[in-house]
């Protein structure tokens, strides 16, 4: 019976993601029939790019959400990571393009460690700290360049190429996202840390109780998404190729929160997987393209973004009051049967 | 058990402040390798902070703590918990999103000889061969918030046998438990404690107590006033001890109603939860409702209050008519005084006095305007009537005994006519005293006139106080009691379906 249950949740699960995935089908249709230049391989190209760079930060985001946190400052974490790279590579031409994407990480990093540490030890909510976090990044973007942007003779060739090239025929944007999202599936699935990062959100004072170190849990995924959003300040560059202190990830996280809450994270922590953060991100990136494609204004273009965030959560709630009450009809079965 | 010879533990004169208050004062307490040894005392005795201070969630104030013979130095949890001390609380700490098997590893240490990786397959082995000791038969990828209470309860101490375990704290576990999960639960603490590991047992029923332990220490008011061998003291004896007065343990009332109907349901359903419920209650009539917990007697109450969608069915109130929405029923004289006060009986964070007059704001307030002076003096008055232990009425309620929050949680409605109290577990996690006083509260208001429907795992309780009880089962009735009919026996053979036997339905 018990085997029974589990794969019927399973099953739901697994639905849930098939449900973005036929929408996702639904969206290609659409578009492509009201305007064919949609499936034209310079835009499937820019689709691709743009998905690539929310998978990456938004895999680092899930691991956040799933902890009960969110952060907002994430666009002004990649637009601070993608500036000091281009100052670094525009002072130093010669710079190797490994250390600039270890130097952009690093900035990247350290964003989410200041994060990590107003939310753990500070002890202010997430979304206030992160608040804070997301003005004062962008102003220090403005401060280290003194607002001049850099532009696409100073981005290294090499940098420009990671969109573009890459050994194996798909382009290194793409294998940086695929990966990424490897990562977040690894740990959240295989190893004991990633069942703790879900432990802590599920029941907070349950994990302290169990001796889990909730502060030092909260600081790395904080950390994991400011490297990944400082990876993602890369890819940004080498895709658009001018850092413009106030364009650079601005309104990123808006898109980022998006894909993953449409992706079936649950906004108040302890569930998420790493595929429908891909597929929220796979469906955002399209909607987005294909509204602009077919012609829709940029106004209703938003409206139709916001009314997606609030069906997925409204359907999400619906499916998982269904699923609780199923599970207690099978354990109520279940007794009848013992 | 012969002589105790180790002593794993060793508390002395530990004391505890919460700001000004004295939660403990000076207790001593000891504990050998081979024994099982009860804690007992009213709430708010310090039962539940000498524990948790043991188990290191909560820091000793004065005072020292030996284990296995060295002064105890470290205070963090993680280290207490290694050095093979767990604590079961009454609710258990799990994570709902996550898998039996995930629950159990979650605090695990991978040192699992040179590989850095955990081994998820040795560790599902192991889990499986405790749960399988234990007596559990649900998979270990199940989704823990699909489990019961108690095989969640069974998650938590397969989560403590994980480790190498010296010495098993279990706080008041059978709260939510059926008989026969209670008796898989002793005899596996019984198994425990022949393998030896030291148990400290936290109980409120007292036959329990006695049944387990081969000590008891009793608290009160924060200090021990006894420490008996359990084969040398009786039940009265202890509840002597416990409160420092003499309650009568049985409050036999004449029982009788006045045959008025007050309330009538029919058909009732809420899918999933209720179905096709039908029953009256009459004027100064005591209704017990009995079953097996998830029998749906809780969510009959929200039904019933409103609070539930239902499906199907009526709700009429003699006096005021069809009942279909909380507002309507507070209107119309029912209150309901639910199980989980903590959270949804109760405002923790706020003060006694505020959760006193929260459903009483027509009165002490005037054009949307609060009246602190009425409110006051309402506290004031509930707060007598039902002799609520406590610092000030601005005091959180959070900081309360389960007893006086229990309290606060009865007492909010009786400002205002109640004709029907839908009260679910009166006593559930409430101390000897104040569950007398609860006792005697309802039998005199049903004397008065009210009309009570009683949700009760607490068997006797439920026998003493009940003028007819229906037991459902399964989220219908399984049958009715009344008089003579009225049994242990008889309860629990339609909770479990052995009988249909009773009248009608």
């Amino acid at each position: 019976m018990a085997i029974k249950l589990n794969s019927k949740v399973t099953y739901l699960f697994k639905k849930r993601e098939f449900g973005i995935f036929l929408f996702i089908l639904v969206l290609l249709a659409v578009f492509g029939t009201l305007e064919p230049r949609f499936f034209r391989s310079d835009n499937l190209s820019a689709i691709l790019s743009s998905v690539g760079i929310l998978m990456v930060v938004g895999a680092g985001q899930t691991l956040v959400i799933v902890t009960r946190n969110i952060d907002l400052s994430v666009g002004s974490t990649l637009g601070m990571a993608a500036m000091v790279m281009g100052m670094v590579a525009r002072e130093n031409p010669d710079f190797p393009i490994f250390g600039l994407i270890v130097i952009a990480m690093i900035v990247g990093g350290l964003c989410g460690l200041l994060n990590g540490l107003l939310v753990s030890y500070g002890k202010i909510p997430a979304i206030i700290a992160t608040l804070g976090t997301l003005a004062i990044i962008r102003g220090a973007v403005f401060l280290v360049s003194d607002n001049v942007q850099i532009d696409p003779n100073d981005v290294p060739q090499g940098i420009i190429n990671l969109a573009t090239t890459s050994p194996i025929g798909i382009p290194w944007l793409l294998i940086f996202a695929f990966l990424s999202i490897i990562l977040v599936w690894y740990v959240s699935s295989k190893t004991l840390l990633g069942k703790r990062i879900y432990a802590v959100g599920s029941n907070p004072e349950g994990a302290i109780s169990r001796g889990l170190s909730f502060n030092k849990i909260t600081i790395m995924v904080f950390v994991f998404v400011g490297v990944l959003a400082g990876l993602g300040g890369v890819l940004y560059t080498a895709r658009y190729a001018t850092i413009n202190p106030a364009d650079v990830g601005r309104g990123l996280e808006f898109d980022v929160i998006s894909a993953v809450v449409i992706g079936g994270t649950n906004i108040f922590g302890g569930s998420g997987t790493a595929l429908g953060t891909a597929l929220g991100c796979i469906l955002i990136g399209i909607l987005s393209n294909g509204l602009t494609v077919v012609g829709v204004s940029p106004f209703w273009k938003a409206c139709a973004t916001g009314f997606l965030i609030l069906a997925a959560v409204a359907i999400d709630n619906s499916v998982r009051k269904r699923q609780e009450q199923n599970f207690l009809l099978a354990i109520r079965n279940q007794r009848t049967v013992n | 058990m012969g002589g105790f010879t180790i002593n794993v533990l060793e508390c002395k004169s530990v004391s505890k402040w919460y700001g000004d208050a004295a939660v403990l004062k000076s207790v001593d307490f000891d504990l050998a390798q081979n024994e099982i040894h009860a804690i007992v005392g009213e709430n708010g005795a310090g039962k539940s902070t000498l524990v948790k201070i043991i188990s290191g969630l909560v820091p000793v104030d004065v005072g020292t703590i030996k284990f296995e013979g060295s002064d105890r130095t470290f205070s963090n949890i993680r280290e207490i918990q290694n050095s093979g001390v767990a604590l079961i609380h009454q609710e258990p700490r799990l994570f709902p999103d996550l898998s039996v098997l995930e629950n159990v590893c979650v605090d695990y240490q991978v040192r699992d000889g040179k590989s850095k990786r955990f081994n998820w397959k040795k560790a599902e082995g192991e889990t499986k061969e405790l749960l399988a000791q234990l007596g559990c038969s649900f998979s270990v990828h199940s989704p823990v918030k699909a489990l019961s209470v108690a095989d969640q309860q069974m998650v938590d101490m397969v989560s403590a046998l994980r480790k190498k375990l010296k010495l098993l704290i279990v706080d008041e576990p059978t709260a939510s438990l059926t008989p026969s999960e209670v008796a898989r639960l002793f005899e596996t603490i019984r198994k425990l404690n022949a393998s030896g590991v030291a148990i400290i047992f936290i109980g409120h029923r007292l036959e329990e107590v006695l049944q387990l332990s081969d000590r008891i220490t009793v608290l009160k008011d924060g200090e021990v006033v006894a420490v008996k061998k359990t084969s040398e003291t009786t039940e009265d004896e202890l509840i002597r001890l416990m409160v420092g007065r003499n309650i009568s343990a049985s409050s036999t009332d004449s029982k009788t109603s006045s045959g008025q109907t007050s309330l009538k349901v029919s058909n009732l359903e809420s899918p999933g939860y209720v179905a096709d419920v039908s029953f009256e209650v009459n004027r100064g009539e005591i209704l017990g409702i009995g079953g097996l917990v998830g029998a749906g007697r809780s969510e009959l109450l929200e039904t019933i209050f409103g609070l539930r969608k239902r499906s199907a069915g009526e709700v009429i109130s003699t006096k005021h008519g069809s009942i279909k929405k909380v507002k309507r029923a507070i209107s119309s004289g029912i209150a309901l005084v639910p199980e989980d006060r903590a959270h949804n009986g109760l405002f923790l964070n706020r003060s006694i006095n505020e959760n006193l007059v929260i459903t009483n704001l027509k009165l002490t307030s005037r054009g949307g305007k609060r009246n602190f002076g009425k409110e006051r003096e309402i506290g004031q008055e509930l707060i007598e009537k039902f002799r609520v232990k406590l610092s000030s009425a601005t005091q959180l309620v959070r900081e309360l005994s389960g007893g006086n929050q229990q309290k606060v949680s009865l007492a909010k409605w009786l400002k205002q006519e109640i004709e029907i109290l839908l009260i679910d577990e009166p006593s559930r996690g409430v101390d000897v005293g104040s569950k007398s006083e609860i006792h005697q509260f309802l039998n005199n208001s049903a004397k008065d006139g009210m009309s009570i429907i009683m949700v009760s795992s607490d068997m006797r309780e439920l026998i003493e106080l009940s003028h007819r009880i229906i037991v459902m089962r399964n989220g219908r009735i399984a049958g009715e009691l009344s008089g003579s009919e009225i049994s242990e026996e008889a309860v629990l053979r339609l909770a479990s379906g052995l009988a249909t036997a009773g009248k009608g339905h």
